[in-house]
């Protein structure tokens, strides 16, 4: 009877393990400390705030434009301590390289199917010891790498879609912008970010999991980047989410949260954008009503954080400081130092802020502009040449 | 009896077996069911997705009839000087072939169009395509035409007052020197078959002279 017994209750717990789930990847989510940002919207800056009393200076770099060198439109723009890298993914399809006086170095422009050649060039990185480029090629989910002549080395396979990806050590740092073609889910979520470990290709940390929406173009994004805080740890908030999060080599984790009260968004943002016929109208809709915030074109230097957030259809200005915790939450700006340049960071380097100017404005201007940009400038500027670099610089506040 | 435990040990593994056998078969069945489903659906879709391009190719294609082209000036690349639309058709021998994108347009519906194109132009050299574009930004249209100029006769125009444009898609038709549109067609992203049809209809139709002769056309007109 005993035997029996015994047999019987090996039999129950043999099924019970028979029926735990194969395949879910649960992520080890370190949970450290999380600092808070506290956004009122109601305390926003409404006058107008001067660029005087927010930066030191203004600095430019004019690329050169020449036939071969015409970019059409700048999808990202990378910045290292020797040169600029400039995306035009539609237009040209090229990757422009300069150095940091804004002299040529390379173009590379290899649309196609064959080796070394992309269709779909969504991100680039550099790798500074081995001054390699890298390109991410969507479509056939590959990397690929280029020397600073624009010769081909080799093409490296990621196995997951992403759209921007980023080295981060000895792995990589991939952001989806909520695809969720991966199947990487948990509870019928879907992880946004994923570090990967290079070598061996296999997940090391995930993270910013969300509720599949019903198509893609319903949450349109615009578009997150990593943004380097040193060699080997890198900051992104993707869009539609509060969450600021790192990436270390080994793990991807909560850093920082924006909170702006009953107004931040949450999961009932992307509940709705599940529902069987969402679009991008009626969700922008459901948002507004709801007066929700969405913070957007983040970026994170050492000491400083700058970002957007719409609320109710207007888009509002914020800069934080890490260390002393004050922030400029600002509604419009008022450019009383070149009276040209606009204030719309793409990049970040060495607590910089790095903006596009366009040479048009530029040039239709140049006359009333002759004290406060550099001659050389006004000099060499063509009507319909390439984006002049802005550079500024932040007071400390 | 304890024969009997034994047998009921036995028969109760046996039982339990079968029914895990059972579940996985049932949890086949529904997956593969799942899979059907989801067929059925993308199918229907597909069709209902194609059956409305198709209508509103017919639409265009009567409307735009109804109408002729506004002679416009069109800028052309690398030079700041502009061309009147009436000009360049009738600079040439037959009609042309025009595909007309915006920048706002969806990119994979213009990359795959501009492919197809591109296939016409390597297999019939002497052929020469017209592109539309309509970048706001002056630049972007320069940086635009200096990559693609090898393939294309490429124009810029911001905005063309056509019933066509409308839609936020790209789009061919074919003009000749009284500016009246004809033959407009809407390519449907993700399924070239109807624009490979449409591109060899346009074929027969006005390059219908072999290629010899259709080149030495082109060079004497030139």
């Amino acid at each position: 009877m005993k035997k029996a017994r015994t047999i019987i209750l090996l039999i129950i717990i043999f099924f019970i393990l028979l029926s735990c789930r194969k395949g879910e990847y649960i992520s080890s989510d370190p949970m450290p400390r999380i600092d808070t940002i506290w956004i009122n919207p109601a305390e926003v800056t409404t006058s107008r705030v001067t660029y005087s009393s927010l930066f030191d200076k203004i600095e430019y770099i004019q690329i050169p434009t020449d036939s071969n060198y015409l970019i059409g439109k700048v999808d990202k723009l990378l910045v290292t301590d020797d040169y600029f890298f400039v995306m035009d993914r539609k237009i040209s399809r090229s990757v422009f390289v300069f150095d940091r006086q804004g002299n040529k170095v390379v173009r590379i422009n290899k649309t196609g199917n064959g080796p070394g050649n992309y269709i779909d060039m969504r991100d680039i990185t550099f790798d500074k010891e081995k001054q390699e480029i890298q390109i991410r090629e969507y479509m056939r989910k590959k990397l690929l790498y280029y020397n600073l002549d624009g010769n081909f080395l080799r093409e490296f396979d990621i196995p997951y879609n992403s759209l921007r990806l980023q080295p981060v050590g000895n792995s990589f740092a991939l952001c989806t912008d909520y695809n969720s073609g991966n199947k990487l889910n948990r509870s019928k979520k879907h992880a946004d970010l994923i570090l990967l470990d290079a070598d061996k290709k296999t997940i090391l940390s995930t993270a910013n999991y969300f509720i599949p929406p019903f198509a893609k173009a319903v949450v349109i994004t615009s578009e997150a980047q990593f943004s380097r805080l040193n060699d080997t740890l890198y900051s992104i908030k993707p869009d539609h989410c509060n969450i600021v999060y790192h990436a270390t080599p080994n793990e991807i984790y909560p850093a920082y949260r924006i909170d702006f009260g009953s107004y931040s968004i949450d999961d009932r943002y992307w509940q709705k954008a599940a529902e069987e016929g969402m679009t991008y109208a009626k969700i922008d809709e459901y948002s507004n009503n709801l007066g929700l915030c969405e913070s957007f074109r983040f970026l994170e230097g050492e000491n400083f954080m700058s970002f957007v957030y719409k609320q109710y259809g207007e888009v509002y200005n914020v800069l934080y400081s890490k260390k002393t915790k004050n922030m400029h939450h600002i509604e419009k700006y008022q450019n009383d130092i070149d009276m040209v340049s606009m204030f719309y960071p793409i990049a970040i380097y060495d607590d910089k802020l790095y903006c596009l100017l366009s040479s048009e404005d530029v040039y239709n201007m140049r006359e009333h502009l002759a004290d406060v940009m550099p001659k050389e400038i006004l000099n060499n500027v063509e009507e319909f040449g390439n984006p002049i670099i802005s550079i500024f610089t932040l007071k400390p506040f | 009896m304890k024969k009997l435990v034994y047998l009921l040990t036995i028969f109760v593994i046996v039982l339990l077996g079968f029914n895990v056998i059972l579940l996985k078969k049932h949890q086949e069945i529904k997956a593969q069911n799942m899979l059907l489903i989801d067929k059925y659906n993308k199918l229907s879709v597909r069709e209902l997705r194609t059956s409305s391009i198709l209508k509103k190719n017919i639409i265009f294609h009567h409307a735009a009839e109804a109408a002729y082209c506004p002679d416009i000036q069109l800028k052309k690349p690398k030079t700041n000087s502009d061309l009147k639309l009436s000009a360049l058709v009738n600079n040439s021998n037959e009609p042309l072939l025009f595909f007309r994108f915006k920048e706002t347009d969806c990119d994979a519906c213009v990359q795959q169009a501009l492919k197809l194109l591109k296939k016409i132009t390597e297999q019939s050299p002497g052929r020469r395509i017209t592109i539309l574009s309509g970048y706001k930004n002056v630049r972007q249209f320069y940086a635009y035409a200096d990559n693609e100029s090898k393939s294309f006769d490429i124009y810029n125009v911001d905005e063309l007052p056509v019933i066509p444009e409308t839609q936020e898609s790209p789009y061919f038709f074919v003009l000749n020197g009284d500016l009246a549109m004809k033959n407009v067609f809407v390519p449907m992203k993700g399924d070239m078959e109807f624009t490979v049809d449409y591109l060899e209809c346009i074929s027969q139709k006005y390059w219908q002279c072999g290629h010899e002769h259709c080149n030495h056309a082109h060079n004497h007109h030139h």
